[in-house]
């Protein structure tokens, strides 16, 4: 109270006791006889109702109809996934068919594997490659009897160019290679032979 | 008693009703009736919920998630509520705690990593920016300033004022009322509401005079 007058402290005052108690907050004495301070009280309440009247309505367009419909839906969906079960997964059966195999393919698999660790030990022991007393499909006489075959004797080895000065062979091949078509005549007769580069013997 | 015949119950009356019927039916079993006894609460109390959860976390995502965790709690351990407390102080009280809980976490996940920037204008959605026939675009913004000042006011009074001014002012709980939904005492409550109602004035000063004068 500042003088005769009330200030924002006590107009603060009334209205929380006015909250509190859930009461009118003008039910003051001086308000009662106080023009002015009733002015300036009605100035606080419409404040005060104007801050109450923004913060709901941010809330409300904040939080719209649709969205507390969603949410609503949401904490059903949820309440209902409390009351089920947990859910087991079950572990893939054709994985646990493939880690146990059949009897059969079982049976195949380590006939499998003894044969090639017998045929391993097998080679081992007989050493094929060098027979030793052992009976040879090649005996040892037949082998002295086989002789080295003679080599090839060195043949000369005749230039292609050389080849080509058989005219006989030359005519031959340019007989045959000889365009059969007119049209074709002109380009084979510019057409260097082969001929022409042998050098006369 | 079905939702039908607790229609002329006063709202708490109607609330013990069916929380009692809720609790009966989660006992024997009956899952499916306890989730229909329990819409009944869910839609009388959602958007008190969400205007409280609103006032404090301030983030839509934010508030749907506090809303529906209240309920899911509040449902799960509906059978340690005691008759003799409305289900709305109850519940209210599970919801606040809910926010605080969020607004911690919120301020230590700030403290690590940076925000993103709002979109232009700070809009919500894109429904804000489509074209309507309510206010003007410039009331709308008027608005929006206002609003925007008064949150950052709200936000700068301490948790304990804050609760109290939200819960009695925007809410129309009494002292008893609010001193169930928070743990403190009434005078306390009344202290805290004085300094908050006081606060609040000095902090919005400037657009409180001049309203003051029009």
């Amino acid at each position: 109270m500042t003088g005769h007058h009330l200030d924002d402290t006590t107009f603060a005052e009334l209205w929380a006791n006015a909250l509190a108690d859930n009461t009118a907050p003008d039910d003051h004495a001086h308000l009662r006889a106080c023009a002015e301070c009733r002015l300036r009280f009605t100035s606080f309440s419409n404040w005060m109702e104007e801050v109450r009247f923004d913060a709901v309505s941010d809330a409300d367009e904040a939080m719209s109809g649709d969205r507390l419909a969603a949410q609503q839906a949401q904490i059903f969906r949820r309440l209902e996934a409390l009351e089920r079960p947990a859910r087991v997964i079950a572990f893939p059966t054709y994985q646990a068919g493939m880690m146990r195999p059949s009897p059969i393919r079982r049976w195949v698999l380590a006939s499998a594997a003894a044969g090639l660790l017998v045929g391993v030990g097998l080679g081992q022991m007989l050493d094929l490659r060098h027979p030793s007393g052992a009976p040879s499909a090649f005996p040892a006489d037949r082998v002295a009897d086989v002789q080295p075959r003679p080599a090839a004797p060195e043949r000369d080895i005749v230039p292609a160019l050389a080849l080509a000065s058989d005219e006989a062979t030359l005519a031959e091949l340019e007989e045959a290679a000889t365009p059969r078509y007119e049209a074709l005549r002109a380009y084979d007769t510019f057409t260097p032979r082969a001929a022409d580069f042998v050098q006369p013997r | 008693m079905t939702g039908a015949q607790t229609a002329g119950l006063t709202g708490r009356e109607a609330d013990r009703v069916a929380a009692s019927a809720v609790k009966a039916a989660q006992a024997e079993g009956r899952h499916a009736e306890a989730r229909d006894r329990y819409a009944e609460l869910v839609g009388r109390h959602q958007r008190r919920a969400a205007r409280i959860a609103y006032h404090y976390l301030r983030q839509p995502a934010d508030v749907d998630e506090a809303v529906q965790d209240a309920f899911v709690k509040a449902y799960s351990h509906l059978a340690t509520f005691r008759e003799e407390l409305p289900f709305e102080v109850w519940f209210t009280r599970i919801l606040i705690n809910g926010c605080l809980d969020r607004i911690k976490a919120r301020t230590r996940r700030e403290r690590w990593m940076t925000s993103m920037p709002d979109g232009p204008g700070g809009e919500r959605d894109f429904a804000e920016r489509t074209p309507g026939h309510g206010p003007s675009p410039e009331d709308q913004l008027l608005a929006r300033e206002r609003r925007q000042r008064l949150a950052e006011s709200i936000a700068r009074l301490p948790d304990r004022q804050r609760s109290v001014f939200m819960l009695s002012h925007y809410e129309g709980h009494t002292s008893r009322e609010v001193s169930a939904l928070t743990g403190l005492n009434e005078s306390t409550v009344r202290v805290h509401l004085f300094r908050a109602i006081r606060k609040l004035r000095v902090l919005l000063g400037e657009g409180a005079v001049q309203q003051g004068e029009k």
